[in-house]
């Protein structure tokens, strides 16, 4: 090759080699490595600069925030080190989150590379150290020198030779010392190796510099970068979403501005910083932002400083994606890997049909070590196991479960967990139902179950997020399920933060779904039968969210899907986004909007009352009364399962009369006690005679509870006791967990029932409620709970769910019209 | 005849295209090449033995043994055509054959899928039972469960059972006992316990080694069978023996139960051929390439040993992207795998960048100098125009090259968009590939802590050849050595393969509480599992041992092996063990970490035969120049022009011909490109030797 410096294709073999050159750099780093996150998980980058520090390739291995902020680390150096004054031999090393990858565990190394005396260029590389001293495992701190040692930019090799004073330092400051030695050992061997190769291959190729190649790397990766952004439609696209944060919820904000063959994304508008360790330095931020962005503009384009080039990211100072030291950053991934699906939210909008759903994002890593150092003899501990959620749907295809996006880093075993830590790991499986509903699934989530091996106590460092706030859908796709952290005990644990596991508990990790694409009703029928046959969707949800009905061998009933998809359709917004004011319905509406037929338990005198309160304006409301039970008797099981199974045909026909849009079956505890299979095939039974969709009290509760996105729930009724139980199971057998079961006290008759008080029913519901629980329920259509929803929220701070109010908002999802009724409750008046 | 005057022996290698058949006997190697049938492979096979056996003059009576390697198994998992199998393993681990590392395998591919596991959910099974990490029963098995479960695998139609359960590797006894309660249930379907495929720490690993085991096993158990009765009745009754990934031989009864180490044979075959010339040679560092028709393979023989390793992936969904495939945790020779072959096409990316592979035009429709509807370019047909080929003698003159559609691909693809002549686009293309396959080696050689440039290439496979001297330039290797039948190499190798069989088990322990006894105790355990697979062919006194201890220092995450030192197991065996930790460490890293606890994660045990006897031959030393049979037009890249060469037909060379560069040396399926830096020597064994004549550095030629 001496003959072609100047030939195309020399260029070409040399920057083909210049990424084995980095790759055998991340290799050893690998090898060598200590942190378990680094050797088994891949959280390191490698890679090889040019004169003026701007990264040509980065190897194949390696993590977006380590391999993006490397690529501006290396020019940041030269402030406190100018180029003249380095030396052969010479290695530099930092953790400064500003400069490195944004918290101190993480060291870059630069090393000047040098032919003869020439500098040539340099070689990087950055990895993870599992201890430097400090509350070094979670969000805890109040600002960064809580969190370890602070290294700025020093000479770790001068001409050579190690500064032995610095590895004293270090390891005086390691909880782990030797470890901590061995890891800044294999940093400097990854170093070594890439300058040796580096050099080797500029005298094989005999060339004495590498600003020819460099340029037309940088030059044909920007050029080939721009191309892809100029196809994309100029404009400015926003986006914001609210994340979990530590102690106050965040709000992320975006706008992405796409001109010509540019990108800004701008982050301005985003909260301000946290008081806790899960700020980020923009230089991480932008890592991400742009990760996300190129994986869906530029995939292709080997990553380096060419290809980066076309995007930038800008944010004022002091928000919380461009923290200002001192601020605390050691979990500064937790907001940092949602900033992908922030971005590619915006760009959804430029660009509808190629951006995936929001997935679980951010790692489900568990930091764990054992119990107080000083007070408990056993061997102490720390390990950080590594976990995922779902990946959001993809436009034609579902989500991925339990898989690892941004980050790419890989999960632990539990055999490996189990051999270096004293827990035992009692399940890990796929979490049925948490995958966002889609005409392409989300990626389901997992469920991880721990404990203490030796009844010692364990402490958690949570850094995890999207438990309050979901992983969302796209074109009518659903959100995924939010994570959960708990213990089997019953309390529920905070994403962030310290917490103790103590010995004898367990813990329960569900980690989040990611969203779906497209919707739900238009997923082929054989993909949900195959999702329920292999138990990753329930048979309810098939039936409630993607309207395809199976029969007991799980086969598909085509006649019954048809029915309730063309329900479920009557419910969707129309493309525009905006639902019409007026009904789908073919028929004319006798005072504008539309009817409802409501069947009323013959004794029942509430419910009329209650639905007048909440009846939406233009709608009317239209009864007919069913009987067949003992008036006098109190209604327990046996005559509720009767009540529901009489004869219904008459009364329908007679509601059918009124040609209603919509029937509601207004008794919630006739279908309750008979379980939710039961609830469905009436209600599918109701549907096929009146020919119009059909809604029972019970599946709108069931509605109600899943559109508010609540899974624990505290439970009251008037009812008998053991129907009160079987109405608590009804719920926990779709899906929620009743975490706490209130019971009037004594066995009322219907008319009893009837007659408790609001001022009853609002104590009642009081003693619902409960630490764990995310909503209250009071169910009945007969019991007066919808005079006081508002207060009970007011008191409780959550949503309350009553029957009346699941079933006009139900209707009114059917008949497309908007919420908003005052004293409706959160439900009705998001 | 008397069976000790048996002196025969049978090679047969199934490829994905082509069965090659050598049959080696007292005159030397005869072999055949013919087309892989694969709805009955065995019919392959004979029509093969027919024609060597023809071409050698034998009978079957001749023959001492067969032996055969396959890639029948990894087409089965790579095309799926595997058994309905099911899953059984400890309750709340449902997924883990599926959840594996939680990783996607390309960073920036959001629109990837990962390869679906070989048993669906709806077969995986769980039954209560639970072991912990020091093999201590936690949960009893639940008995009545596992036999209720038994009803449901017959009605689903489960034709394969693979048993899992958490940590079996230090306790076997829930898997064991769960087989004996389904086997009887289950008559006709072939279980497979976890912690007897792969007795080692990671469930994934290990679940996936033995879901793969019992998805191959009734096809190959099929297989075997009808190949056994086929010989029979061609009337071979000598043994027949497998060809297993690790690179040794062994039983019939072994392959059945344990099919998935029949994996990748035929490349361990190759790499056992390079170890044989690597003794008759002296080469104690070499480089092992096998370059065919759609990837070259390169391992390092060490010390006339090949390097092994202990993980293998196999049906990657893209190829030769690392984590795409489904993982095996078996013994297997370690090789790199590069998508580099004389199939590769060559094609100019987003950037405008060339680049060649990992697609391959495979045999069918093969490049387009082959005129068979090839219509991309091929590395062979870049070889074509650089002169390397010789058009007429090619495949036995059965196969006439067509340089003209070599010339028009490769000008439409890669010249005319670069603004190339076809002359240097085709040599770009070479040296791409080149590039691609000098890079891996280099990767490679740093996790092996090997210096390339003090090693020894040995070149095979139909490609091989023809690519060598260039690759050992950019790899700064002097010395390059070309076997006898390069092309049919695997087959070959499976002739020099002694029989051996490995068994490892992960036992986690620390030196500084090194427990001798418990250490011994394994490898009674060990000895005793392998001697039942080698028993019946190798006498006691004759087989050899090599133990292996994996170790590394706590807290990191990559063994290296250490071989135990020889005699008994004793007090003094850790110190032992430290001291070649230390130095071996030292080797691959530059420096020990004295204060650093040293771990032991697992021990194995391999038990071989004796190696076939191979006397080591002199080099070759400058004897007469033979003749050439033609002159041919061959591409320089350092005069960046054609020169004029002569070329020689190596069936005709004679033990100590010298032929110096530039020439080519020409046989029916390959060329041996000598460059000009390069002289060529004929030794005893009839391999070609290259070396190189000046002391320049590499990239210049």
């Amino acid at each position: 090759m001496n003959a072609s410096r100047s030939d195309p294709l020399a260029q070409l073999v040399m920057w083909n080699r210049l990424q084995a050159v980095v790759d055998e750099q991340a290799r050893t780093l690998m090898r060598t490595a200590f942190s378990p996150i680094v050797r088994e998980s891949g959280d390191l980058s490698a890679g090889a600069f040019d004169r003026d520090g701007r990264m040509l390739v980065q190897a194949v291995t390696g993590t977006p925030g380590h391999v993006n902020t490397m690529a501006t680390a290396v020019a940041k150096f030269f402030d406190h080190f100018p180029r003249q004054s380095m030396r052969p031999g010479d290695i530099y090393l930092s953790n400064d989150p500003w400069i490195g990858s944004g918290h101190l565990n993480d060291f870059v190394l630069v090393k000047p590379c040098f032919r003869g005396d020439d500098l040539v260029g340099f070689v990087s590389c950055t990895s993870h150290l599992v201890d430097i001293g400090g509350d070094c495992m979670g969000p805890d701190g109040s600002d960064v020198y809580d969190e370890g040692l602070y290294i700025p930019p020093i000479r770790l090799l001068a001409k050579g030779r190690l500064v032995e004073t610095l590895m004293l330092l270090l390891k005086a400051n390691s909880r782990i010392p030797d470890e901590s030695e061995g890891d800044v050992h294999a940093l400097v061997a990854c170093c070594e190796v890439g300058e040796r190769r580096l050099v080797q291959m500029m005298n094989d190729f005999a060339i004495g510099a590498l600003d020819r190649l460099s340029a037309h790397i940088l030059e044909a990766s920007q050029a080939a970068t721009r191309a892809r952004i100029a196809e994309l439609p100029d404009g400015t696209y926003d986006n914001r979403m609210m994340t979990d944060g530590y102690d106050v919820e965040i709000e992320l904000r975006a706008a992405l501005t796409i001109r010509g063959d540019q990108i800004t994304l701008d982050l301005a508008g985003c909260s301000g910083p946290s008081r806790y360790g899960i700020n980020v330095p923009l230089n991480y931020a932008t890592a991400y932002a742009v990760f996300g962005l190129k994986c869906a503009i530029a995939p292709d384009i080997p990553n380096n400083a060419g290809a980066l080039a076309p995007f930038a990211v800008t944010a004022p100072a002091g928000v919380i994606v461009n923290a200002i030291k001192p601020a605390p950053v050691c979990s500064r991934h937790i907001v940092g890997q949602l900033l992908p699906d922030l971005a590619l939210g915006c760009l959804h909008r430029a660009i509808p049909d190629r951006i995936p759903a929001e997935g679980a994002a951010t790692l489900w890593d568990l930091p764990l070590r054992n119990g107080l150092v000083a007070t408990v003899p056993n061997r102490p501990f720390s390990i950080e196991l590594v976990h995922n959620g779902g990946t959001g749907a993809r436009p034609l295809q579902d989500g991925l479960s339990a898989t690892a996006y941004p980050s790419g880093v890989l999960g632990s075993l539990v055999e490996v967990t189990e051999n270096v830590a004293p827990v035992l790991i009692r399940r890990r499986e796929l979490r049925p139902d948490s995958g966002g509903a889609g005409r392409f699934r989300g990626g389901l989530g997992q469920v991880i179950e721990l404990e203490s091996c030796d009844g010692a106590p364990v402490q958690l460092f949570g850094t995890v997020d999207r438990v309050k706030h979901p992983a969302r859908g796209r074109e009518q796709g659903r959100a995924g399920a939010t994570g959960i952290l708990k213990l089997a005990s019953g309390r529920v644990l905070n994403g962030k933060g310290m917490q103790e596991i103590p010995g004898g508990d367990r813990l329960l990790v569900h980690t989040p779904g990611g969203g779906g694409y497209g919707d739900p009703f238009s997923r082929e029928p054989d993909a949900v039968a195959n999702d329920v046959a292999d138990g990753l969707v329930s048979a309810a949800t098939a039936e409630r969210v993607y309207g395809v009905v199976l029969d007991a061998e799980l086969r598909i009933d085509p006649a019954g899907t048809e029915i309730r998809r063309r329900a479920g359709r009557l419910e969707r917004p129309t493309a525009g986004g905006k639902p019409p004011r007026t009904t789908a319905s073919a028929v004319s509406a006798s005072r504008g909007v539309a009817r409802i037929g409501v069947v009323v338990p013959v004794s029942n005198t509430n419910l009329e009352p209650d639905l007048d309160l909440l009846r939406p304006p233009g709608v009317s409301l239209h009864y007919m009364r069913a009987g067949g039970y003992d008036l006098d008797a109190v209604p327990d099981s046996d005559q509720m399962r009767t009540f529901a199974l009489a004869s219904l045909d008459a009364v329908i026909d007679a509601l059918k009369a009124t040609r209603p849009d919509v029937v509601l079956y207004g008794c919630t505890s006739a279908t309750l006690s008979h379980g939710p299979a039961f609830d469905r095939s009436f209600c599918a039974e109701i549907e096929r005679r009146a020919g119009v969709p059909a809604v029972t009290a019970a599946g709108a509760v069931v509605e109600a509870l899943a559109d508010l996105g609540v899974r624990r729930i505290g439970f009251c009724s008037p009812y008998v006791e053991r129907l009160n139980e079987e109405a608590g199971e009804f719920l926990n057998r779709s899906g929620f967990e009743v975490v706490n079961l209130a019971y009037v006290g004594e066995a009322l008759g219907n008319y009893a029932q009837g007659a408790l008080s609001p001022a009853a029913v609002y104590a009642l519901g009081l003693r619902a409620d409960h630490d764990a629980a995310e909503a209250v329920v009071l169910s009945c259509t007969d019991m007066r709970a919808v005079e006081i929803i508002s207060e009970l929220e007011a008191a409780i701070g959550k949503p309350v769910v009553t029957s009346n109010q699941a079933l006009i908002h139900a209707a009114m999802k059917r008949l497309r019209l908007e919420p908003g009724r005052a004293g409706g409750g959160r439900l009705l008046e998001a | 005849m008397p069976a000790e005057k048996l002196t025969g022996r049978l090679a047969v290698d199934i490829g994905g295209t082509f069965t090659d058949v050598v049959a080696e006997h007292a005159g030397g190697l005869s072999s055949a090449k013919v087309p892989t049938t694969p709805g009955a492979p065995e019919q392959g096979v004979i029509a093969g033995t027919r024609l060597a056996l023809e071409r050698a003059g034998l009978t079957s009576r001749d023959f001492a043994s067969v032996v055969h390697g396959t890639t029948l198994a990894t087409n089965a998992l790579i095309e799926r055509t595997g058994a309905k199998t099911a899953l059984v393993t400890t309750d709340g681990f449902r997924d883990s054959l599926e959840i594996g590392y939680e990783a996607r395998y390309d960073q920036y591919d959001i629109y990837l899928d990962k390869p679906a596991p070989l048993v669906p959910r709806r077969l995986r099974f769980t039954v209560p039972e639970r072991i912990n990490a020091r093999g201590e029963v936690l949960t009893p098995l639940d008995e009545p469960a596992v036999s209720t479960l038994a009803a449901v695998l017959e009605g689903n139609g489960v034709e394969a059972v693979a048993i899992g359960f958490l940590h079996s590797y230090a306790n076997l006894a829930h898997e064991a006992r769960a087989r004996e309660l389904l086997s009887p249930r289950l008559p006709g379907v072939a279980v497979t316990l976890s912690g007897e495929v792969s007795p080692e720490l990671r469930e994934y690993e290990r679940f996936s080694t033995a879901a793969a085991n019992a998805y191959v096993q009734p096809l190959m158990g099929r297989y075997l069978e009808a190949l056994a009765k086929v010989l029979a009745e061609e009337g071979f009754d000598c043994p027949l023996y497998l060809m297993t990934s690790a690179g040794g031989m062994t039983t019939l009864e072994t392959a059945v139960r344990f099919p998935v180490r029949l994996v990748e044979s035929g490349p361990s075959g190759g790499a056992m051929l390079a170890k044989t010339t690597a003794r008759q040679c002296g080469e104690k560092a070499v480089v092992s390439y096998d370059m065919g028709g759609t990837t070259a393979k390169i391992c390092f023989i060490d010390d006339y040993s090949p390097v092994k390793a202990r993980n293998f992936e196999v049906a990657r969904a893209a190829r030769f992207i690392k984590g795409s495939g489904l993982p095996l945790r078996i013994p297997v020779i370690e090789m790199i795998e590069v998508g580099a072959g004389g199939g590769s096409i060559a094609s100019l990316d987003a950037l405008g960048r060339l680049t060649v592979g990992p697609r391959s035009a495979g045999a069918d429709p093969g490049p387009a100098c082959y005129g068979k509807g090839g219509d991309r370019a091929t590395v062979t047909d870049a070889d074509l125009l650089l002169g390397r080929l010789d058009p007429e003698r090619f495949a036995h003159g059965r196969l006439e090259l067509r340089p003209e559609r070599a010339a028009r691909v490769v000008d439409r693809d890669i010249g005319e968009p670069l603004g190339l002549d076809p002359a240097r686009a085709a040599h770009g293309i070479a040296e791409i590939v080149g590039e691609n396959m000098a890079n891996a080696a280099r990767v490679h050689a740093v996790e092996h802590g090997r210096d390339l440039e003090t090693s020894t290439l040995i070149a095979f496979g139909g490609a091989g050849p023809l690519h060598a001297a260039r690759l050992a330039e950019k790899l700064g290797i002097r010395r390059i050595i070309v076997p006898a039948s390069p092309s049919v190499g695997s087959a070959v190798g499976f002739l020099r393969s002694p029989m051996a069989y490995e068994v490892v088990r992960s036992r986690y322990g620390t030196l500084s509480r090194f427990d001798h006894d418990a250490v011994a105790a394994l490898y009674l355990d060990l000895y005793r599992d392998a001697r039942a697979v080698v028993a019946t062919s190798v006498s006691a006194e004759n087989l050899r041992e090599e133990r292996i201890a994996l170790m590394r220092y706590r807290g990191q995450g990559h063994e290296i092996e250490i071989e135990l030192p020889p005699g008994p197991i004793s007090s003094t065996t850790g110190d032992a063990l430290r001291r070649r930790f230390d130095r071996r460490y030292s080797e691959l890293f530059g420096r020990t970490l004295p204060k650093v606890e040293i771990e032991t994660l697992g021990w194995s045990l391999t038990l071989s035969g004796p190696e076939p006897a191979i006397a080591q031959v002199a080099p070759p030393v400058g004897g007469e120049t033979p003749a050439p049979f033609a002159r041919r037009r061959l591409f320089s890249p350092a005069a960046m022009d054609f020169v004029e060469v002569p070329a020689y037909w190596r069936p005709d060379l004679v033990p100590g011909a010298a032929i110096a560069g530039a020439a080519l040396i020409v046989e029916h399926q390959t060329t041996t490109v000598v460059p000009a830096a390069f002289a060529a020597g004929v030794d005893e064994f009839m391999n070609l030797v290259l070396e190189r004549r000046d002391p320049q550095v590499q990239g210049s030629s």
